[in-house]
């Protein structure tokens, strides 16, 4: 087969198979009758096969709409089918993809290494810690840096027109650092808001934007919760939202506030922390998971 | 029949041009594009890849049919046209004479003696 009979062959590709097996030999033929280019034929014939493949399309779309048209109950119910599943599919395929498939929205999503306590009564999930044993693991972890925590907490904000209930988290000062997270105003928390006296509080995106109105000269401004004084220092990044193993998923709270540092009494059965760590440079996840079951 | 074909007007020019080379004799698909470049001097290239869907399509509604008797050699075959064809070619042509005459009628063409 020589290169012009190799071109045709591979421009009938474009053209039904009906159609090659009825005229590629014409065709074969019309190619060596007349002297055209053989690659100019051959684009020229592919172009065609195109052609006809879309006017065959153009066709079939139009009988279809005609059967459709003369009768509209069936259409109907065709139409409302196809957006029930869309509509359906959608809607789980949005959750799974925020849920499972996507990353977490952290930069350091990598190293973060969640922990959770084994219990027999939530063989799955396990349950959250204590402060003690949270304080255990960040005096005697080798693998995990920057160990952070959060607990689910409400207030009520009184001041700015009618109350209203938030939802935030106590956190650890180091707990945005962790993420490695920025705030798109101010400063996220460092020890200095852990001193006694000091009532720090970082505020989500919507709050800011719905209730102080985006005011950008909102930091050092204080919020009135639970009758208490807490001075903005931040403000959360628009996308930010909490990551919650407590709760499975990411949730959009309005503020994150930090518990002054005082001695608790240590109660080992008041678990209520959601912790995670950050793998130290070297360390694997293997063995973070072999030091934290090697210390329960 | 009338008013079906009338329905089919106005034909593409391909369509016309293919009409006419088959209208004199019967050819096979080469001396249809042949005869079409003949006639218009040079001007419309009928390629393989705009000719063979043409024929294929006018065989399926039956404006032309293969010639019988060199059905045989799959290289070379003949096609005529059927007198569905013909009708069809007459009335595009009558269509274009009466545009003709009107073009006269206002003046954009000569009158004929």
């Amino acid at each position: 087969m020589d290169a012009r009979h190799l071109l045709v062959h591979i421009a009938l590709a474009a053209y039904p198979r009906d159609f090659r097996a009825s005229y590629r030999a014409q065709i074969l033929n019309d190619f060596e009758e007349s002297n055209a280019p053989p690659l100019g034929s051959a684009l020229g014939l592919l172009l065609g096969g195109i052609c006809m493949r879309a006017d065959l399309f153009a066709r079939d779309v139009r009988y279809a709409l005609r059967r459709l048209w003369k009768m509209p109950l069936f259409a109907a119910i065709v139409a409302a089918t196809f957006a029930l599943g869309i509509g359906a599919n959608v809607a789980v395929f949005s959750i799974l993809n925020a849920v499972l498939l996507r990353p977490l929205p952290y930069p350091n999503v990598a190293k973060v290494v969640v922990m959770r306590v084994k219990n027999s009564h939530q063989p799955s999930m396990g349950t959250a810690l204590s402060i003690p044993e949270l304080n255990d693991f960040v005096t005697q972890s080798k693998t995990l840096s920057l160990l952070a925590a959060s607990a689910l907490d409400g207030m009520t904000l009184t001041g700015l027109g009618k109350p209203r209930a938030l939802i935030g988290y106590d956190v650890t000062p180091n707990y945005f650092a962790a993420l490695g997270v920025r705030p798109q105003l101010g400063r996220f928390f460092t020890e200095a808001d852990e001193r006694k006296g000091v009532s720090s509080i970082i505020i989500s995106d919507r709050l800011w934007r719905r209730t102080l109105g985006a005011d950008p000269h909102v930091l050092g401004r204080a919020l009135r919760l639970n009758g208490a004084a807490y001075t903005i220092v931040g403000v959360a990044a628009p996308d930010f939202r909490s990551p919650d193993a407590q709760r499975g998923g990411l949730i959009p709270a309005d503020y994150w506030a930090v518990q002054p540092d005082e001695p608790l009494p240590n109660l080992r059965g008041a678990v209520y922390l959601g912790a995670f760590g950050i793998l130290r440079p070297g360390a694997s996840l293997q063995a973070a998971n072999a030091e934290l079951v090697g210390n329960n | 029949m009338a008013a079906n074909i009338d329905a089919l007007l106005p034909l593409t020019p391909r369509v016309f041009y293919v009409l006419l080379a088959l209208a004199e004799e019967q050819r096979h698909g080469y001396a249809i594009s042949k005869a079409v470049e003949a006639m218009t001097a040079g001007n419309v290239r009928l390629t393989p890849g705009t000719l063979y869907p043409l024929v294929h399509q006018m065989l399926l509604d039956e404006w032309i049919a293969p010639a019988a008797e060199d059905a045989a050699d799959a290289r070379r075959r003949r096609y005529k046209l059927t007198p569905h064809g013909r009708r069809i070619a007459q009335a595009e042509a009558r269509r274009l004479d009466d545009l003709v005459r009107m073009a006269r009628t206002f003046k954009l063409l000569p009158a004929v003696r």
